[in-house]
């Protein structure tokens, strides 16, 4: 049942990057198909919002419904971005495909912009996947000689040009509305919603953003049927997922299985703990999503509603996996230092209470912690999710709030004994 | 019967040898009466008396010329004038108390962010001039030289309090 | 576009809005208060600071009320926990990097974070790591920073994209690094830049003349008005012990918004300057003393007596058109008490030929709001940035909303919107005039027939005839440089024939605070009070100095540098017998030759009315005394026309003037019709190197000439010669040289500079800069020697 969509051609190709072995598993059919048919745009949509296909990128909002918010007849320029700009730590998926299978996301793209009408693209690629960008622009560079790019595609009247744009390193440059500013040239930051870009895009106009996961499921979506990758799925979590899996286990990697897969497979699938440690917690959906114990965790399946009742998210499906000689300070620390650092600083209690949280959490880890400390942690935490410009105050604050939750007696132990409770010396970090 | 009461109190000097006796009590007690300036009463460490400016350990003065004292003064005795001095610092160009005006209620010393401005325990000044009323920011700044010492215990004391 | 109103329910009181208003603009005009730092009215929303979140009945989050539009039914409570806790959760954040320097700080006292902090704040910070440190930064002698303090709330930021039209200040770095800062440590130079100090919530933009000068809590507010460019910009001077410690601007949505350029801002530096003349001074055997008022007025009176006394003709007056109206009045009553008609304001006119012709009362002709909805506009001879920034602030807001402005300048200037420029030498800008008159067959007679006929039309000339013709409400609008042109009442006349021929309107850009007042005071010799014509014209401006007069009266005006040619005035001046001038400073330009200085009160000063470009009377009250022993002048002229036996001189208030001059002259209203077609020969010439001397921002009048702050801005350029790169070539002289500029036969060394702002056949050299003063006139043939 693996590797269904994203990575469906990986595995029987030598170099599948390459447009004409894309092309030999049925690569650009879907695309060709639809402008030689002339299939109707709402019908894609129609398609896409059956598939139940949710946003891969982390947040989760049907693919479908959000193509449907704008109007192909609308006049004047309209946009497709791809956010390849895969910046949440523990997730590596879209790396993987656009270093294996750029054509099914420039096939995706294309697709996109037909169904709303938009004839330009642009792919915004994270500024440290330099190798992957090259990739990207050869397999521009192929579409557009092959002709699935440009003017007039396959002689529809229909024209798509596609730009792939990299990112200066900016992990808030992942937020939707950082990344147009971004591309517009200006600071990443993000914008306030409403308007949201449907209506108020790039430069100003209507414009989808989706991830590359999502956009590059869209063309065996539209060939196998909405129903189909529906019922890969289970029930409000249709399709499959990639989940990249990493910490201290025999065989981290990126994995195509559908959704609704019990933790436990996946857990044997990645060949389970090294040298013998055990199963501590897991964060299922990337960094900002909060961490779940390890047994707890066994007894889940991976889709959207299960691990929400769970109180996590599946996020953009990085799944990190912390054994027993991991300190969930130590962790926390990086995890807090990580949205310091990153926090774009535009509006105040993220700027502010990031920085505030990480001195708190460190202070802890170096043995200077108080007993107030965790109160402090849990308070601030508060003042930070819900008021924020984006979701970044919220991703910084839910760790937080997640490992108090469950692992609150290593940080008291990190406050009475002023070292760690699991190993003597300092521990590594993540996997 | 009074009459005769009376008589002999007085024939035997009653009255006086009962006065006598509370004399005695006191002529054997010991004594309280403070021989200033000899001897000095005891003093609290909240003791109103005059004023001085403060300076740090480095012999930085300490006023950055908020004015908050010449703000809160009740009867406006503080004058202040402010520039930049050469660093680029905020000083006092002028820093003057009307002694005259000022009624020793301690608000100067309350409002200063820095503790610059402080009540000292000297009481034992007099003016022979007029003039000399005022209180400069160099006399103010000999007072508390001299007095540092007195000044900073004084301000450790009540530091609980505050 | 309905008009209907949607009813929201604040704090259970019910209110009604246009939908889409946003809440927190609802809420202010109800008097309901939400706190803000980033939410300003004039600027973009950012919605960055996270102070006004509110709660919203529906809503699981506090949403910010600064973006969050109106909607029918929409509840909302301001003070509920969800609000108060998310509010007072964004203030602990605040103030958890905020130094607690509040004592030092210059903003203390008028803080809007430690307003806000009194109210939600808590008075123990559970913060007790280090604090952010950010280093000093130097952007310029007007605005003191200090960016520890900032609390990134970007309105600097945001003024300068929206208001100034110049990025000049930017956040730069990411999360806790973010700072605000200029480009590569370059300075803040816009003209309007001193806004941000009022815009800054705390105290990281604060104002570097009046640093450390007072507290807040010190200080006394009186209103006022601005006594430099034409606008009048509303103020409010704060004063301390007698002395004017900073201005502010006052709110005036009709004439300055809430902004004020920096000119006005900074200037009352000047009122304390070293050069402020304090006591009377009359000339004795060639030795300048100090006398008392009584000796120094009977020493001017018996000077203009026996000068003028016998001939009335032998007195000229010229006055400073920044003079409140009346002084102005009291001047010319004085000029026509005694027998004399030659009274000017205009002083740096070159170009008189239309008296009587002339637009009675030369102003805007619309109101400064008005500006905003202009959509064509032509200016002639005008840098409206420098000259009057809040009238080119108004232009830029029409110019963003679809109106088409082009100039006609013998410069190119630097503007902050989009605009065309047709720049050339003085003569051809005529040529330019009459090209779009010709476009847009603008009917002339005589003369100006003859040239407009010789007029070839070019594309941009159609062009602009068109926009002008197209347009539902558009202006010819004459600068300062058009002002001081040789060929003015060429000018004038060209651009209302096209005003006629288009249907726009023909408007004057006044170049000084009282322009308008003096046309209205009477201070012409052609017209008095009222701008009603005089049976006896007496000489203009121009007269009086080339034909000199035995005595003069100068009013607030320095020979070197308010005339539009020092030389010629210095040497009418020379020749005068007797020199009495009312000054608030003493100069060398006026030293070397006046025989009497009578010290008067400045800016703030003196009670006075001055009248803007739009014809808006605005009086004030003098809020300090005049310094040393210097009197109001208008109780000098007072009492000079006492001693001089005038009737008329017996008011003993300023406003007794006012009402004196209000009973010819208050419903006089601005008139800028123009009673001819024709005009007289050209009189600039295309052949040698022309000179264009414009008048620099911040060498306007006496008072910002000794505004030492702005006087060391970028934009206050010491004097050099200006030329085009080819023009340098052609003339055979390098950048940096040192040149000897001859107009006239008066001689100056000066610098040169290449400049691709001047036109090829042109020199600029700037006038009143020190280094002119013993020039020409402001346009003229010079020519360049090698030092």
């Amino acid at each position: 049942m693996a590797n269904e969509v994203c990575f469906r051609t990986l595995e029987y190709l030598k170099q599948p990057w390459e447009l004409e072995e894309y092309k030999s598993r049925g690569g650009y059919e879907v695309l060709t198909h639809i402008l030689k048919n002339k299939v109707g745009p709402s019908e894609v949509v129609e398609t896409m919002k059956a598939s139940g296909l949710r946003g891969r990128g982390g947040a989760g909002f049907p693919t479908g419904l959000k193509w449907s918010f704008i109007s192909r007849n609308a006049p004047g320029q309209k946009y497709v971005v791809c956010n390849s700009d895969e910046g949440e730590p523990g997730t590596f998926k879209d790396r993987d495909i656009l270093r294996y299978n750029p054509h099914q996301l420039i096939e995706g793209m294309v697709i996109a912009g037909y169904a709303i009408g938009a004839t330009v693209g642009y792919n915004y690629i994270r500024g440290e996947f330099w190798e992957e960008y090259e990739r990207f622009e050869a397999a521009l560079e192929q579409a557009r000689a092959a002709g699935f790019l440009g003017d007039n595609l396959l002689g529809s009247g229909f024209d798509f040009q596609l730009h792939s744009h990299l990112g200066g390193g900016a992990y808030v440059c992942g937020e939707e509305t950082a990344l147009l500013e971004s591309i517009e040239g200006k600071k990443g930051q993000p914008r306030f919603k409403p308007p949201f870009p449907a209506h108020f895009g790039l430069y100003g106009r209507p414009t989808i953003i989706n991830n590359t996961e999502s956009l590059s499921s869209v063309p065996v979506i539209l060939k196998e049927g909405g129903e189909w990758f529906k019922e890969l799925g289970v029930e409000n979590s249709g399709g499959s997922k990639l989940f990249s899996i990493s910490g201290n286990i025999n065989n981290p990697g990126v994995f195509e299985v559908p959704l609704g897969t019990p933790f436990s497979e996946l857990f044997e699938l990645v060949g389970g703990m090294k040298d013998g440690r055990k199963l501590k917690a897991v964060i299922p959906g990337g960094c900002s999503s909060p961490v779940i114990p390890g047994e707890q965790m066994m007894d889940l399946t991976m889709d959207y509603d299960a691990i929400q009742k769970a109180g996590s998210m599946l996020g953009s499906g990085a799944i990190v996996i912390i054994d027993d000689q991991q300190c969930m300070v130590k962790m926390l620390d990086r995890m807090s230092y990580f949205y310091h650092e990153e926090s774009c600083g535009q509006c105040t209690p993220c700027r502010e209470g990031t920085g505030w949280l990480w001195r708190v959490v460190n202070r802890i880890e170096n043995g200077k912690g108080r007993q107030e400390d965790l109160d402090l942690l849990e308070s601030v935490c508060g003042k930070i999710a819900g008021r924020t410009v984006c979701a970044l105050g919220d991703a910084a604050a839910m760790p937080v709030r997640g490992m108090l939750k469950y692992f609150q007696e290593e940080f008291q132990y990190h406050i009475d004994h002023k070292r760690c409770m699991v190993g003597a010396g300092p521990t590594k970090g993540l996997g | 019967m009074t009459v005769f009461k009376n008589y002999i109190k007085s024939l035997f000097l009653l009255e006086l040898l009962k006065g006598l006796r509370l004399t005695g009590r006191y002529f054997f007690a010991k004594k309280f009466t403070v021989q200033y300036p000899e001897e000095r009463a005891p003093m609290s460490p909240r003791f109103r008396g005059l004023h001085a400016q403060r300076r740090y350990d480095n012999g930085e003065e300490r006023c950055i010329a908020c004015k908050l004292c010449e703000a809160t003064c009740p009867a406006l005795a503080i004058t202040i004038d402010v520039e930049a001095r050469e660093d680029g610092s905020r000083r006092t160009s002028r820093y003057d108390i009307d002694l005259f005006k000022c009624i020793f209620c301690g608000f100067c010393q309350e409002s200063c962010p820095v503790d610059a401005i402080v009540e000292t325990r000297v009481y034992e000044y007099a003016f022979e001039k007029r003039g000399e009323n005022i209180m400069t920011k160099d006399k103010l700044l000999a007072v508390g030289d001299e007095h540092e010492s007195q000044i900073s215990a004084d301000i450790a004391a009540q530091a609980k309090y505050r | 576009m309905t008009d209907e109103l949607v009813t929201i329910e604040v704090d259970g009181r019910e209110l009604k809005a246009k939908p889409g208003t946003m809440l927190i603009d609802v809420t202010d005009a109800a008097g309901i208060n939400i706190p803000r730092f980033c939410y300003h009215k004039k600027l973009s929303v950012s919605a960055n600071c996270r102070m006004c979140l509110v709660e919203v009945e529906k809503v699981p989050k506090p949403l910010p009320a600064c973006c969050t539009p109106v909607n029918e039914g929409m509840k909302v409570s301001t003070r509920s926990p969800m609000a108060l806790g998310a509010q007072k959760g964004t203030m602990e954040f605040l103030l958890i990097n905020h130094p607690l320097d509040c004592p030092i700080c210059d903003q203390g006292g008028e803080c809007e974070l430690q307003d806000v902090a009194v109210g939600y704040g808590s008075d123990v910070s559970r913060y007790s790591e280090a604090k952010r440190v950010v280093p000093q930064r130097d952007i310029g002698p007007l605005i003191a920073t200090d960016f520890t303090r900032c609390i990134h709330c970007t309105r600097c930021v945001r003024f300068g994209a929206e208001i100034a039209g110049v990025r000049e200040l930017g956040a730069t770095g990411r999360g806790e690094h973010m700072t605000i800062g200029t480009f590569v440590e370059k300075s803040v130079d816009s003209e309007m830049s001193g806004n941000v100090i009022d815009l800054c919530p705390v105290g990281s933009l604060t104002a570097k003349p009046s640093r450390y000068k007072a507290r807040a809590w010190e200080l006394t507010q009186h209103d006022s008005v601005a006594p430099h460019d034409s606008v009048g910009s509303n103020i409010h001077v704060h004063t301390r012990n007698n002395r004017v410690v900073r201005v502010h601007p006052k709110e005036n949505e009709s004439i300055n918004e809430i902004w004020l350029s920096d000119r006005d801002r900074f200037s009352y530096e000047g009122l304390n300057s070293e050069d402020r003349l304090t006591q009377p001074m009359v000339r004795k055997n060639g030795e300048w003393q100090e006398v008392e008022w009584q000796e120094a007025l009977e020493f001017a009176v018996k000077g203009l007596q026996s000068a003028a006394g016998s001939d009335g003709d032998q007195l000229a007056t010229l006055v400073s058109a920044n003079s409140t109206l009346e002084e102005l009045y009291l001047a010319q009553k004085l000029t026509r008490g005694m027998d004399s008609g030659n009274i000017d304001h205009r002083l740096r006119q070159s170009d008189f030929r239309l008296d009587g012709n002339d637009s009675p009362v030369p102003g805007l002709g619309i109101t400064i709001q008005g500006i905003e909805s202009l959509d064509a506009a032509l200016l002639v001879g005008s840098n409206v940035r420098k000259e009057q920034p809040i009238i080119a602030h108004r232009l830029r807001k029409a110019a963003k909303s679809g109106a088409k402005v082009s100039f006609i300048n013998p410069l190119w200037i630097d503007l902050h919107f989009e605009a065309d420029q047709f720049v050339s030498t003085p003569a051809v800008m005529v040529d330019n005039l009459a090209s779009i008159a010709k476009a847009a067959s603008a009917k002339l007679t005589g003369n100006l027939a003859k040239l407009v006929k010789a007029a070839e039309v070019s594309e941009t000339a159609k062009s602009v005839a068109e926009q002008l013709k197209s347009a539902n409400n558009g202006v010819i609008m004459l600068g300062n440089q058009a002002a001081a042109h040789p060929d003015y009442s060429l000018l004038v006349v060209l651009a209302s024939a096209i005003a006629e021929a288009t249907n726009t309107s023909l408007s004057y850009i006044p170049a000084l605070s009282n322009s308008v007042g003096a046309a209205l005071a009477g201070a012409l010799p052609h017209r008095g009070p009222a701008a009603s014509l005089v049976e006896k014209c007496g000489a203009n401006a121009q007269m009086m100095q080339s034909k000199p007069r035995k005595a003069y009266l100068l009013m607030g005006a320095e020979p070197g540098f308010d005339f539009w040619d020092p030389s010629l005035i210095n040497s009418a001046l020379d020749q005068a017998e007797c020199v009495v001038a009312l000054t608030a400073y003493h100069s060398e330009s006026l030293a070397s030759c006046a025989d009497v200085m009578l010290p008067i009160a400045g800016f703030a000063e003196t009670s006075g009315t001055l009248v803007n470009a739009e014809g808006t009377w605005q009086s004030f009250n003098g809020l300090v005394k005049p310094q040393g022993d210097a009197r109001p002048a208008w109780k000098v002229l007072r009492v000079l026309g006492n001693l001089l036996d005038i009737d008329g001189f017996d008011q003993n208030s300023s406003d007794d003037v006012l009402e004196e001059l209000k009973s010819h002259a208050a419903e006089t209203a601005i008139d800028n019709s123009v009673s001819t077609k024709t005009a007289g020969e050209l009189n600039s010439s295309t052949e040698g190197l022309y000179r264009i001397g414009d008048v620099p921002m911040y060498a306007s009048d006496a008072l910002v000439r000794r505004a030492s702050s702005l006087q060391r801005t970028n934009s206050a350029e010491p004097a050099a010669v200006r030329l085009s790169a080819n023009q340098a070539k052609s003339s055979d002289v390098e950048e940096e040289e040192t040149l000897v500029v001859v107009q006239d036969g008066n001689r100056a060394q000066l610098p040169l500079i290449i400049d691709p702002r001047v036109p090829d056949g042109a020199v600029w050299i700037s006038s009143a800069l020190p280094g002119t003063e013993k020039l020409g006139g402001q346009f003229g043939v010079v020519t360049l020697e090698k030092a």
